[in-house]
């Protein structure tokens, strides 16, 4: 139930930027890019699971909707979540490293 | 107890463990540090994939609402820069058109005379190729056609009664226009007595027209008409008589127009350039203003009276010539918009180089009046428009005219 509230007070935090300048909205167009990479590498039920669990389904409907087992789904969600971040991190720092390159 | 798995752990996290199993994983969670930093390390997985789950969703809102109201903006921009762009061109193709349709109606009904030198002393001498074939057509329909002269002979005189003010511009137009269908210039050539007729139908066909008026009016028609008897045409040798005892009305119309024309003060605004026509903008008094008009590239006019005249060919022999008139008085109505300033008018058209007399031609279209006449020395056809009666343009055109004549004196020498 805090995760929720988390979750909520973090997409209100994401609207809020959404008025930042335009430099802003470049990097946020980046980082979606990326996002977007890192969600593409991932096995299909990983992601199907990861967003499904995003758009709020319980274990039981994700389980459902995928043909798994209720109890594998929570090991389904965690190889997913930690794919995805690590994926996501190896993209950022690519980046980091071309824009340093750029830079010198 | 065993270690969590990760997958319990982040069942538990998510809350979707039984009551029973959450109280032990808590249990353990609390006891066991290696399965604390695990739990740990998953809420940091959880946090960071739902950050970039939502940069995943939150990238188009905060991209697009920068962007869509650019993007929604230029479509209508780009409409009405269209619609601006179509509404013009057609002005230009209408005017042109109108202008060219016009003007050999008023040549064929009044003067007769230009169209048939044209053909006549145009196809061997190829200074403007197109008026033989514009002209070639004219005369084919009337000769093909004998019973279009009736017409001719109605819309001659209405073009006669046109030149009043107060009479419609669309009705006036039309019946030039049917004069272009009809093409008298047969009709004068041949039988020189149905010139005689056309002339008593005048008063018939506009009763209103006062006959002071009516006698100025005439004045182009004779100065055409007696223009016949100089022109080595094959088919304008007949008419002599008419056109001399026409000729001494038109030098008394003009050198009276002259006097009067003394009067008026000719003040050169400016002069620009467009469209291969060099437009400039008189003030006859303060705040009004009169633009006459004159083309400057022949071979540019030529090209275009190409297509022009087929254009009007094509027009007057299917008899929906009485179309364009309505057409340009609308367009009279996006190009003359500012009340000051007249229309000017592009109508300019290199025409009948070899045409002896000018004729003039009259159009009033949306308070407007403006008036066109070959020029002999060029050949080309001048137009002068102006918020004001015909009768005052005309001074003011007289005005015009000798000026171009002391500066060409001036450039001789």
């Amino acid at each position: 139930m805090r995760r929720r509230k988390h979750l909520a007070l973090l997409a209100e935090q994401e609207r809020d930027e959404m008025v930042e300048p335009e430099e802003t909205t470049i990097e946020r167009a980046q980082e979606a890019a990326m996002a977007r990479k890192a969600v593409d590498a991932l096995a299909e039920r990983d992601r199907l699971a990861l967003l499904m669990r995003e758009e709020g389904l319980d274990y039981n409907e994700i389980a459902e909707a995928l043909e798994l087992s209720p109890g594998s789904v929570g090991t389904t969600l965690s190889r997913a979540r930690r794919r995805l971040v690590e994926s996501y991190e190896a993209l950022q720092k690519s980046r980091e490293e071309r824009e340093k390159n750029a830079a010198s | 107890m065993q270690h969590l798995d990760e997958g319990t752990i982040h069942s538990w996290l998510d809350g979707a463990l039984s009551a029973d199993e959450a109280a032990r994983v808590e249990a353990h969670v609390k006891e066991c540090p290696q399965c604390a930093a695990a739990v740990a390390e998953a809420r940091g997985f959880i946090a960071a994939s739902s950050r970039i789950l939502t940069a995943l969703d939150n990238a188009p809102r905060g991209v697009i609402p920068v962007a869509a109201p650019k993007k929604r903006v230029d479509p209508i921009v780009w409409r009405v820069a269209a619609t601006l762009l179509v509404v013009a061109a057609g002005t230009l193709v209408v005017f042109r058109n109108g202008g060219r349709e016009a003007r050999i109606a008023t040549t064929s009904a009044d003067s007769s005379q230009n169209a048939f030198t044209a053909t006549s002393q145009n196809a061997s001498t190829a200074v403007a190729p197109t008026a033989p074939a514009g002209d070639e057509s004219t005369r084919m329909t009337a000769e093909s056609t004998p019973q279009v002269r009736k017409p001719g002979n109605t819309a001659r005189a209405t073009t006669i009664g046109s030149l009043q003010p107060n009479t419609g511009p669309t009705e006036k137009s039309a019946a030039k226009v049917g004069a272009a269908n009809a093409s008298p210039p047969t009709l004068v050539a041949r039988s020189p007595q149905v010139v005689d007729q056309a002339e008593a139908r005048v008063p018939a066909s506009q009763p209103s027209i006062p006959s002071r008026e009516n006698q100025k009016v005439a004045v182009p028609v004779g100065g055409a008409v007696a223009g016949s008897t100089s022109t080595p045409s094959g088919y304008a040798g007949a008419p002599a008589s008419i056109p001399q005892a026409l000729a001494p009305i038109r030098l008394r119309g003009v050198s009276a127009l002259d006097a009067a024309g003394e009067q008026l003060s000719l003040k050169k605004v400016r002069t620009s350039r467009i469209l291969g026509a060099t437009v400039t903008l008189y003030e006859v008094a303060p705040g009004d203003t009169v633009t006459f008009t004159e083309p400057v590239s022949v071979q540019l006019e030529s090209v275009v009276a190409t297509g022009l005249s087929s254009v009007r060919a094509r027009t007057s022999q299917s008899g929906k010539a009485a179309a364009s008139p309505t057409k340009r008085a609308d367009a009279a109505v996006v190009s003359a918009p500012d009340s000051q300033r007249p229309t000017a008018v592009v109508g300019a058209l290199a025409g009948a180089s070899s045409a002896p007399v000018p004729a003039t031609r009259v159009e009033v279209a949306n308070g407007v009046t403006t008036i066109s006449w070959v020029d002999t020395t060029t050949g080309n056809v001048l137009k002068l428009s102006g918020r004001m009666p015909e009768t005052q343009l005309q001074q003011i055109k007289i005005r015009i005219e000798r000026e171009r004549a002391a500066e060409a004196a001036k450039k001789k020498p």
